[in-house]
């Protein structure tokens, strides 16, 4: 099958756009009981980053149709079609998360009473986000007749991913962020959400090399069907080259990084900073060779 | 109880000439790279499309052929994957398009185990076969079923035990094709 590069990035832009939120609303509940400002300011900055990309993304996967500007009838069916739910959920989410986004722009010196509020909005808009991931996995899980996507492990790619892609994308953004201060409080605080990241970061690229091994022996050995042998054949053999550059700028790259990053930010927590970038482009460029392969090994039986 | 129109092939009848594909697209106006139905050659392996070889070795060939169209299963994976609501199935069980609708997902190509839809670049949208409904409202059959030469297929009432197509299914045993997809298509096949 072609490369369908729309839905590349709808789906990359989903899965950092829900991953960013999941990780935002949970700081955002967490800094309800905690004074750190580093909590809210990893929640606002996750808004402002899953925001935006949910509307691109959403504009890119109408690109995807013949027909774009009818995109609404696409909403037509829901229940029984994936599509037209993934459509739904979208557009609930995208609404949820700007206006978490929005309360977080306005949210200097409020009350209590908007603080609450804005950790429902920011709940709402998580969990319309996991239905939108659950969704989207869903509609390519249940082809039957692709064995290349058909099983359970789809769903997992699509969570590992947006796992991945959350945690580092916010780590990047708060990293670009943060100024050098003379705030040893502020300092301290950063240097231990930059901790969590770094392990949150090196378990999402371990659970995701881990996702695409099972696949790859699913295809192999799970099933009888020849497409899927063919679909693995694919990757070991034309897209070898493809395969393996996942594998090492996806994975390799930024278990090294991080791990390095890891031993090194109590000592030179600005290089670290360099380190989780490098780290986040590569797992970006990773995922976009992975949808790239994960449509060029459809075989439809 | 309510009709359901199927097509029974005779696999024995069917000598591969394309006669049903040809008839469809005059009927239908199909572009040229599409064919609502389509004829499978089942030969050797290793030949390419169109290339009618036998398999096996002399004296021992088999060659034979196995036409395909819109199954018009009794439960559609199509119809229920469109977002738009584009394919639709009629009471009598044959599922139809509507082009205004479609939004050009192709997302029913990918669900239908047996490949069938297919996307027109000429408007953006998914067509397949519809078992020429309109003739069959106007009591005739599809043009494929007309058009065969041999008479290798017969149109009729699946759900009348009376009908050709009920009789000669209970008589040859009449399978379905891909029958794990669990789609029960209303397209049967007769023969080896």
């Amino acid at each position: 099958m072609e490369v369908q590069y729309p839905l590349v990035i709808f789906t990359l832009l989903t899965c950092l756009s829900v991953g960013a939120t999941c990780i935002a609303i949970v700081a955002e509940l967490v800094g309800i009981t905690h004074k750190d400002t580093i909590f809210e300011r990893i929640a606002r900055w996750g808004s402002y980053l899953a925001a935006p990309a949910i509307l691109i993304g959403l504009l890119a996967s109408t690109l995807h149709l013949s027909k774009p500007l009818a995109f609404i009838t696409g909403l037509s069916h829901v229940g029984p079609s994936w599509i037209s739910n993934e459509g739904c959920a979208g557009l609930l989410f995208s609404m949820f998360i700007i206006v978490f986004a929005i309360l977080h722009f306005f949210s200097n010196q409020k009350g209590t009473a908007w603080k609450s509020s804005r950790a429902l909005v920011g709940l709402l808009a998580a969990l319309s986000g996991l239905s939108l991931l659950y969704s989207q996995g869903m509609a390519y899980a249940t082809v039957r007749p692709i064995p290349a996507w058909n099983t359970p492990l789809t769903l997992g790619f699509f969570v590992a991913s947006s796992f991945a892609l959350g945690v580092l994308a916010l780590a990047t953004v708060l990293a670009i962020g943060h100024k050098v201060t003379r705030d040893e409080g502020r300092k301290i605080s950063f240097i231990s959400a930059l901790k969590v990241f770094i392990v949150l970061g090196t378990i999402a690229v371990v659970l995701q090399a881990a996702v695409a091994g099972m696949w790859l022996i699913h295809l192999k050995t799970g099933l009888v069907i020849q497409a899927a042998i063919e679909s693995f054949n694919l990757l070991v053999g034309p897209l070898l080259v493809m395969t393996l550059l996942r594998g090492i700028i996806g994975t390799v790259l930024p278990l090294v990084l991080l791990g390095y990053g890891w031993m090194k930010v109590g000592i030179q927590p600005q290089s670290v900073i360099m380190l989780v970038i490098v780290s986040s482009v590569c797992v970006l460029i990773g995922e976009i060779i992975a949808r790239q392969l994960f449509f060029m090994v459809v075989i439809h039986i | 109880m309510s009709k359901r129109y199927g097509i029974v092939i005779n696999l024995e009848k069917c000598i591969g000439c394309h006669a049903c594909t040809i008839a469809c697209k005059m009927q239908n106006g199909t572009e040229l790279d599409i064919d609502w139905t389509r004829v499978k050659t089942v030969g050797d392996p290793k030949a390419k499309i169109g290339q009618d070889i036998p398999r096996g070795s002399f004296p021992h060939l088999s060659l034979s052929w196995l036409p395909i169209l819109c199954m018009h299963c009794s439960d559609p994976p199509c119809v229920r994957r469109c977002p738009s609501r584009a394919l639709t199935q009629r009471d009598d069980g044959i599922v139809v398009f509507d082009k205004q609708t479609c939004i050009g997902c192709q997302a029913c190509g990918w669900v239908c185990p047996y490949d069938i839809p297919r996307y027109s670049s000429a408007d953006g949208t998914v067509e397949k076969c519809h078992l020429c409904f309109s003739r069959i409202d106007r009591g005739k059959e599809p043009f494929c079923v007309t058009a065969c030469v041999y008479g290798a297929r017969i149109f009729g009432d699946l759900n009348n035990p009376e009908s050709a197509v009920s009789k000669l299914i209970a008589r040859k045993q009449g399978r379905q094709h891909l029958p794990e997809y669990g789609t029960n298509p209303t397209i049967r096949y007769v023969g080896p």
